[in-house]
């Protein structure tokens, strides 16, 4: 019957102090339990179960210490047949000779099936956190619901559903089910097919005598969202005196911050770049203010609050989604407000806030094959940065050539209020952020 | 610097860092700060909380090893989630490996920092500048350290850190150094990837895909 000893956490521990026993006589092991709390130095250990079966005795009073190997606890076999279902990988450990796998440490990262490892290690810890714990810090499901094309799978919808759907080709992930759990059923994508024959028509206004089209052409009604559009674009370059100044920034180290948070997953489940700059673009205008502001006649407003729209293609034309507080938001809370902003504005579903307070915009197409572009500035703000492709450069590095990455960022500002040197002075700013980004996440 | 991560929050990713280290995901090293909070070690006594108990900063309780501790703005917080099988499987060589990231980052800044035997921890002339509290799970290291940077030690004040009594704490910005944490991650950062020997690091988050060496 295998004993449980005191493991060697080093070479130079004598002793170890049980700090607390999270298993207690008569209770089941199963491999992979902890045990104990295990203390040496400044060091806890969790103590794992290397055999299964029932902790008979316990022969360390929590607070006690015990040298190196000697005996603490000791399992009986549990009933053959009753142990706990456990992976193969987990099945190895146990027809180890006993006293060594007693004093062993624990199975290594390198060992096979680490997904049972991992999978185990979610049942085996008992620290007293309550379930459900890991979750609860997650923002709590801001628009989760409707999310990427390949979710269309995953959304749950029953089959006659979708069978409607892809008749009348509607986008599953874009809807909110009103069945069971969330399950869309066949009246939401009726009410959806109702909704998309009501939009089109709404906009269709009394057209004032359309010009015939000429043969080879098709006239199409502009959407009341472009005419909007239209209106304002028009307006801004004809009385906002806009430059352009340009930026190249490093993009080497975001990229692998931006790899790195992505499998962090949680808050920064979806991150993109877009996010980096988002924040990097907050970040910057609270230290060049003056990039923050709007011309309002014979006096430039300078907001305190730095609210960032994100320029947003949608089907019947351009919106500008704005994402609140982008200096002080941690970063995590940007990723989701961003893809919850703009996935309300892409199903035109916007609540009070999403479309106002904007003092800045950005401009992304880097999902394009676009080194640079040059926006449009978006009144009353002064100034819209438009972002580049990451592209793979080669880069001077002291006496050496070698491969980088490059973004190039352009910002457009209305000359009324904004000179030369607070664009560089943003543009400096922004690249500082962007080329160590570390700062955009703490 | 803009936000801090919340205590619960960070506790929150290295459980999910843990869990993917044990998946053969790679050692990451998480630098930030946090909001005021004190927080004991398992088998802290929470005396040595002392009035701060009742003030309005939290308290948690956490697995780490060590006492009673304060986090808070202008301490830079350091939490490697680190496979020790490919460092030797020796909780107290890892301690001092710590302790050595830190001294040699001080020693950047020009302070003197030295170990004193029997308390883990970073000193300046007898004055206390980094706490360090770990945990182990399945050999992989979690929790870690903390540097004071700022001038602000108030948070000190009224607890017995790390149940010490008469123990004074200092920070970066008092020896002379900075008082600004960013100035310090880069330098704390670097330092340790030398010490633990990382090939290829992608930023304090992540990436050394480790060769989880069976030793």
């Amino acid at each position: 019957m295998p004993d449980v000893t005191m493991p060697k956490l080093s070479d130079t521990m004598e002793e170890g102090k049980i700090l607390r026993w999270l298993k207690q006589p008569g209770e089941k092991v199963a491999i992979g339990d902890v045990l104990a709390e295990v203390e040496t130095d400044k060091a806890n250990m969790e103590l794992e179960a290397y055999d299964e079966g029932v902790l008979s005795e316990v022969r360390l009073k929590e607070g006690e210490s015990a040298p190196v190997g000697a005996v603490i606890a000791v399992l009986l076999p549990a009933e053959k047949g009753k142990g706990t279902a456990r992976p193969a990988a987990a099945a190895d450990d146990r027809r180890k000779p006993e006293p060594a796998v007693a004093a062993k440490p624990a199975p290594r990262p390198a060992e096979p099936a680490p997904r049972a490892a991992e999978a185990a290690s979610g049942t085996a810890r008992g620290e007293g956190r309550p379930e459900g714990a890991r979750e609860s810090w997650r923002p709590t499901v801001v628009g989760r619901a409707p999310a990427e094309k390949d979710d269309a799978e995953h959304v749950k919808a029953s089959p006659r559903a979708r069978r409607l759907a892809r008749e009348h080709e509607v986008d599953l992930a874009s809807l909110a089910g009103t069945g069971p759990g969330g399950r869309i059923v066949e009246k939401d994508i009726e009410s959806a097919i109702a909704a998309r024959g009501t939009a089109p028509k709404k906009e269709k206004e009394p057209a004032s005598a359309p010009e015939a089209p000429r043969r080879g052409e098709r006239r199409m009604e502009l959407s009341r969202l472009r005419r909007t559009t239209a209106k304002r674009m028009g307006e801004s370059k004809r009385e906002v005196p806009h430059f352009y100044v340009s930026a190249d920034i490093r993009m080497d180290d975001a990229v692998r911050l931006k790899e790195a948070l992505a499998g962090l997953g949680g808050e920064f489940e979806g991150i993109t770049f877009t996010h980096l700059v988002l924040k990097a673009v907050g970040v910057a205008l609270t230290r060049v203010p003056e990039a923050n502001a709007s011309y309002d006649g014979d006096a430039m407003l300078l907001h305190d609050r730095v609210n960032v729209g994100l320029a947003t293609s949608v089907e019947q034309g351009l919106i500008v989604p704005v994402v609140h507080d982008c200096d002080r938001q941690p970063l995590g809370t940007i990723v989701q407000q961003a893809r919850a902003v703009v996935e309300r504005a892409r199903a035109g579903r916007f609540e009070s806030d999403d479309l106002s307070g904007g003092t800045f915009t950005v401009s992304n197409l880097g999902m394009y094959p676009v080194s640079q572009f040059a926006a449009v500035i978006n009144p009353p703000q002064a100034a819209i940065l438009a972002v580049g492709a990451i592209r793979e450069v080669p880069v001077v590095d002291g006496e050496r050539v070698m491969p980088g990455r490059m973004m190039t960022v352009t910002l457009s500002c209305d000359h009324r209020i904004i000179d030369g040197v607070i664009a560089g002075r943003f543009l400096a700013e922004l690249r500082g952020l962007l080329q160590r980004p570390l700062a955009l996440v703490v | 610097m803009p936000g801090c991560v919340d205590y619960d929050r960070a506790v929150a990713w290295q459980e999910r860092l843990v869990a993917r280290r044990f998946a053969g995901g790679p050692d990451v090293l998480l630098l930030l700060e946090h909001p005021p909070v004190y927080t004991l070690g398992r088998n802290a006594d929470p005396r040595h909380l002392g009035p701060a108990r009742a003030g309005d900063v939290p308290v948690r309780t956490v697995s780490r090893g060590g006492q009673v501790t304060y986090h808070g703005p202008g301490q830079l917080v350091g939490y490697p989630v680190v496979a020790l099988a490919a460092q030797g499987r020796d909780v107290h060589r890892y301690l001092r490996a710590l302790e050595e990231v830190l001294i040699a980052s001080l020693g950047e800044f020009g302070i003197a920092a030295e170990r004193r035997s029997g308390f883990t921890g970073v000193w300046v002339r007898g004055r206390k500048i980094a706490s360090i509290g770990i945990a182990v799970r399945r050999w992989v290291a979690w929790h870690g350290f903390a540097l004071n940077v700022g001038r602000d030690l108030e948070g000190f004040a009224s607890i017995t850190p790390c149940g010490i009594h008469d123990v004074e704490m200092t920070s970066v910005a008092r020896e002379g150094g900075p008082d600004d944490v960013a100035r310090v991650i880069p330098v704390v950062l670097s330092r340790f990837v030398e010490i633990f020997c990382y090939g290829r690091v992608a930023f304090a988050i992540d990436a050394h895909a480790a060769p989880a060496a069976p030793s």
